[in-house]
């Protein structure tokens, strides 16, 4: 395999299969296998000297391809089909690669490979994942283009590392400094939400027990200022107030048209950063005032929702108002939706309702019956409940089985308060968050996610109601963990009982809070920030553009110098440059050597013709000759006496006599 | 020898203009002559400043822009950090890529042009030295004249090296190589750096040589069929002489040689009356070419053949003698030969 043509298709070959390998678990089997089988054949042709497969075979393979993709994705459109269409492109070019062109295009080809992975997932692992792809590709293609004998190893790494050396500080600065443009210019395929955990727009009896049972990271906050205090930490996701006897539905998300909240009491300041769960939840503390996202817009329901679902890592900065009072007075139609039940489901519950509504005179003593009623009759908060029927769930669950987890507190709450005539919702989100002690960051998984009610009173406008806090008071103000009985656990809690563990966990979390904050979720904001802590507040995309190209402008700068000052000529002995300045002074002086003189016999001549100047030129050239062709010895005293010699020499132009000289 | 010569292919654009009409064409030919202007001819050697070497990119380079732009795009529409990290970091790699291929051209010295004569219809050689005065090494720098390239050159630190280009010839007279360029695609193939020469250097193309010749009609050696009958030669053997650059290795007394003399040289009575002379009026009417074609090929002939002999033609005459610039000489008369009939002809 040492001939040229065989090395660069396996250099590339190599490449295309390091960009390929973390994209193989998503592909399709069969587009792997066909990728895998066209490399292979293609080495067998190099290795044995086959003839490349007909055009007529590679054009009916080409459209077994295409179809192939079609089937098994039904589009060409979405980020899957397009990535699988472009591998199975990648082993069509393979069967008819042969002249350097090819190779460049399969190094293209590598390149999109590359960005689709990285368009769909962008773990931590995907930089050096990235950097050493683009290294491995860069070099097949280096290999690739080369007419002659392929570079050897050593000196092809060393170019392409070099290379890099000076590509990572330009692709840092435009990383920082390149304007960018939020939101997207035209739909784009949307990447399906199948693998992405996350609240969805239905709750139904184990929706949120079902959720909770991944440790998955939902998203991370960091606080300006103070942190609220754990019974505070409502973090509102989908607002669900369409009941239908079984699951609970969001109705259409309106955009809240004016703003009918009273902001009260502390504000707090914080930075959100989501990562991706296809859905356009953003998850904000209750109830947000203002965002730096201007796609993004509160809702009807007080939801703060992004233009589009959230697919990749996210990051806005939030300022919330816990104590706000949302929507004080109640329209008619809205009154209408929070008294909404289905007709003959729960008789019992609206029985149980009319039993409150008897006994207390406000609203807000109706509340408290029911909690009180939660909380003096045995129920159990547990991620175990037992299987509640689909005709009437909610009797079942309060008078019979008596057992459950959130959804099925906040769920039978609303339906008590809206029997009894007071307007309430449901309302799923993430409740609490842990506070990672290395990045000082709260971090919320998906196992906080939770369910609680809002009722609307006079005067207080939508209250949080939370029926779990009744039950189990610990899952408010210290977490799931605490509140289940013993013999549950929550996904990964085992782990943290051990403490070396528990503090690696945190570390890496910390780690990759850094990652998606500032690799991941740097924007817009984060890149004013950047010139702000630079000393610009204030500044706007100008500066940014100014900035970019003169530090790029420098780093090519430098890049050139380099390269120059490698491919300089070796510096001349200090002799030869000795005599060459004495050259000059005589050339000067109207005495120019002639390229095929030697030094004695420019000097004789020079003797010759300026009788003068004779001592001092046969003093030098002998010296010179003595250093240049002679014995080793006394070599730094003879060029000490060169250089004095060559800096006192002064030969004088007989064209221009001095003044003294003229006057005589 | 006369002060005004045919060029048969003059390498030049500004001699030769070439489908004019054809805007590509008429673009490149002011490009051409403006690099001529802003450079000026230029010695041997030459090194290559930085002032003179242009850079574009290639069509590879186009489309690597274009597939960036794509991933830029991508990287904007999904918002997705990473893409734009690949993005930024291949438009560095690009950014990169156009110094290099730029150093890599950058204080090259190209020396010892050097043009071989050769016969019409034949190539002429082109030879150039590259010298890598630097301390580090550099690939892939190719020459070119026109549409034709060299090889590739790879120069380790301080070494040289040739390149050679093989200048196809149609007609006879003066080869003026007006310009060579220099190039490197270097390391991608993404840009292209070169560099115009207009090294002195120029050769004579001679005639093609007759491939069926008549007898030479005066006095000479040579047979019925034109060759020179080396028996006959032999018959008139006048004794050795030393040798003489210029002689042919078939002279050489070997006997004597191996017996220690200094290469002494067979020496024949028909030689040295040196009375051969090829004469334009002995040969019957036809075209000037092919009588220019019949004299080149007496010439080789004479001079395969080793005796001495003259040339006669209109307006030059050169007197018998031997040797290979003698040869050259008279071919070069040949080549340079004119008249009106002949310039209009071709």
């Amino acid at each position: 395999m040492s001939d040229p043509a065989a090395l660069r298709l396996g250099w590339m070959l190599g490449a295309l299969a390091l960009a390929l390998a973390p994209t193989v678990t998503r592909l399709p089997p069969w587009v792997s296998a066909s990728f895998a089988i066209a490399a292979l054949w293609r080495l067998a042709v190099q290795h044995y000297g086959w003839r490349l497969p007909p055009g007529w075979l590679r054009l009916a393979l080409a459209i077994m391809g295409v179809l192939g993709v079609l089937f098994t994705y039904r589009t060409f459109n979405g980020l899957e089909a397009g990535g699988a269409l472009l591998v199975v492109m990648g082993a069509m070019k393979l069967l008819e690669t042969r002249s350097r062109r090819d190779i460049q295009v399969l190094s293209f080809i590598g390149f999109f490979i590359v960005l689709m992975q990285l368009l769909h997932d962008q773990p931590i692992w995907s930089l050096p994942w990235l950097a050493l792809s683009v290294a491995a590709i860069t070099m097949a293609l280096l290999q690739g283009v080369r007419d002659g004998e392929p570079l050897p190893w050593r000196s092809a790494t060393g170019i392409v590392l070099r290379m890099l050396a000076f590509a990572v500080p330009v692709a840092l600065v435009l990383f920082l400094l390149f304007p960018r443009v939020p939101g997207p210019f035209w739909a784009m395929p949307s990447r399906t939400a199948a693998g992405l955990t996350g609240l969805s727009e239905e709750m139904s009896p184990g929706t949120i027990s079902q959720l909770i049972q991944s440790d998955e990271v939902a998203f991370r906050v960091s606080f300006e200022g103070p942190m609220p205090p754990p019974s505070e930490r409502y973090w509102r996701g989908p607002v669900l107030d369409r009941f239908d006897g079984f699951s609970w539905n969001a109705s259409e998300r309106l955009p809240l048209l004016n703003s009918r909240m009273e902001l009260r009491g502390q504000g707090y300041r914080y930075r959100i950063i989501l990562e991706p769960h296809g859905r356009p939840w953003l998850l904000a503390l209750d109830y947000p005032s203002t965002w730096s996202d201007r796609e993004a817009r509160l809702t009807r329901q007080f939801e703060l929702v992004a233009g589009r679902p959230v697919e990749n890592v996210r990051a806005l900065e939030i300022e919330s108002w816990p104590e706000a009072i949302p929507q004080p007075e109640l329209s008619p139609i809205d009154r209408h939706r929070g008294l909404r039940l289905p007709e003959g489901r729960n008789p019992r519950t609206l029985a149980l309702a009319q039993d409150f509504v008897a006994a207390t005179r406000s609203d807000a003593a109706l509340v408290d019956a029911i909690l009180a009623h939660f909380r003096s009759e045995a129920f159990v908060y547990t991620l175990q409940p037992p299987a509640l029927g689909s005709v009437h769930p909610v009797d079942e669950f309060l008078f019979r089985t008596r057992r459950g987890f959130c959804e099925h507190y906040a769920s039978a709450f609303t339906v008590l308060a809206r029997a009894a005539g007071i307007p309430a919702r449901v309302v799923t989100g993430y409740q609490g968050g842990e506070i990672n002690p290395f990045s000082e960051r709260l971090v919320l998984r998906q196992s906080e996610a939770h369910a609680w009610a809002e009722v609307w009173l006079q005067g207080r406008g939508w209250t949080r109601v939370d029926p779990t806090g009744a039950i189990a008071p610990e899952r408010i103000e210290l977490g799931l963990n605490d509140a289940l009985p013993l013999g549950e656990r929550v996904p990964g809690s085992a782990l943290r009982n051990f403490r070396a563990l528990e503090q690696l966990r945190q570390s890496w979390d910390a780690f990759n809070s850094l990652w998606t904050d500032w690799v991941l979720g740097y924007g817009p904001e984060r890149q004013l920030a950047l010139l702000a802590r630079l000393g610009m507040p204030g500044a706007d995309w100008r500066v940014l553009v100014i900035g970019l190209t003169v530090l790029v402008a420098a780093i090519m700068l430098a890049l050139t110098l380099w390269l120059a000052w490698r491919l300089r000529a070796p510096r001349e002995p200090e002799t030869v440059r000795l005599y060459r300045e004495f050259c000059r002074r005589l050339a000067r002086a109207g005495l120019a050597r002639a390229p095929q003189e030697g030094p004695q016999d420019f000097a004789a001549r020079v003797a010759a013709a300026r009788p003068v100047l004779a001592q001092p030129v046969t003093q030098i050239t002998r010296i010179y000759i003595a250093l240049r062709y002679e014995s080793r010895a006394h070599r730094r005293s003879l060029t000490e006496l060169l250089r004095r010699e060559v800096r006192a020499f002064r030969p004088r132009n007989p064209g221009r006599q001095s003044p003294v000289q003229a006057a005589r | 020898m006369s002060p005004r010569y045919r060029s048969p292919e003059l390498y030049s654009g500004a001699a030769v203009p070439r489908r004019l009409n054809n805007p590509a064409a008429r673009l490149r030919g002011l490009a051409r002559a403006w690099v001529r202007r802003r450079q000026g001819p230029d010695g041997d050697p030459v090194v290559l400043h930085r002032k003179r070497i242009y850079i574009l990119p290639t069509a590879l380079g186009v489309g690597f822009a274009l597939s960036l732009f794509g991933m830029l795009l991508a990287a904007m529409n999904y918002n997705n950090s990473m893409a734009f990290a690949l993005t930024f970091l291949l438009a560095g790699l690009g950014l990169v890529t156009m110094h290099w291929c730029h150093q890599n051209l950058s204080g090259v010295v190209a020396k010892s042009f050097r043009l071989r004569p050769t016969f019409a219809g034949r190539p002429a050689r082109l030879e150039l030295t590259l010298e890598n005065a630097g301390q580090s090494p550099r690939h892939d720098l190719q020459a070119s004249c026109e549409e034709l390239r060299s090889l590739p050159l790879d120069l380790a630190p301080g070494q040289s090296g040739e390149l050679h280009l093989e200048l196809p010839t149609q007609r006879r007279g003066r080869l003026v190589l007006d310009r060579v360029g220099l190039h490197t695609g270097f390391p991608f193939g993404l840009f292209r750096a070169w560099a115009w020469l207009h090294p002195p250097c120029e050769c004579v193309v001679y005639p093609a040589p007759a491939e069926h010749a008549p007898t030479p009609p005066s006095g000479g050696p040579e047979d019925a069929e034109g060759r020179w009958d080396e028996r006959r030669g032999e018959d008139d053997f006048a004794g050795l002489r030393e040798f003489r650059s210029g002689d042919s290795p078939r002279r050489i007394a070997w006997k004597a040689a191996a017996r220690g003399d200094d290469l002494p040289v067979k020496q024949f009575s028909g030689s040295a009356r040196g009375s051969a002379w090829l004469e334009w009026d002995s040969l019957p009417a036809m075209p000037v070419e092919e009588k220019l074609s019949v004299l080149c090929r007496w010439v080789l002939d004479a001079h395969a053949g080793g005796g001495g002999f003259g040339l006669r033609i209109p307006g030059v005459q050169i007197p018998p003698a031997i040797g290979p610039e003698h040869r050259h000489r008279c071919l070069a008369a040949l080549a340079l030969y004119r008249d009106s009939e002949g310039a209009t002809d071709v």
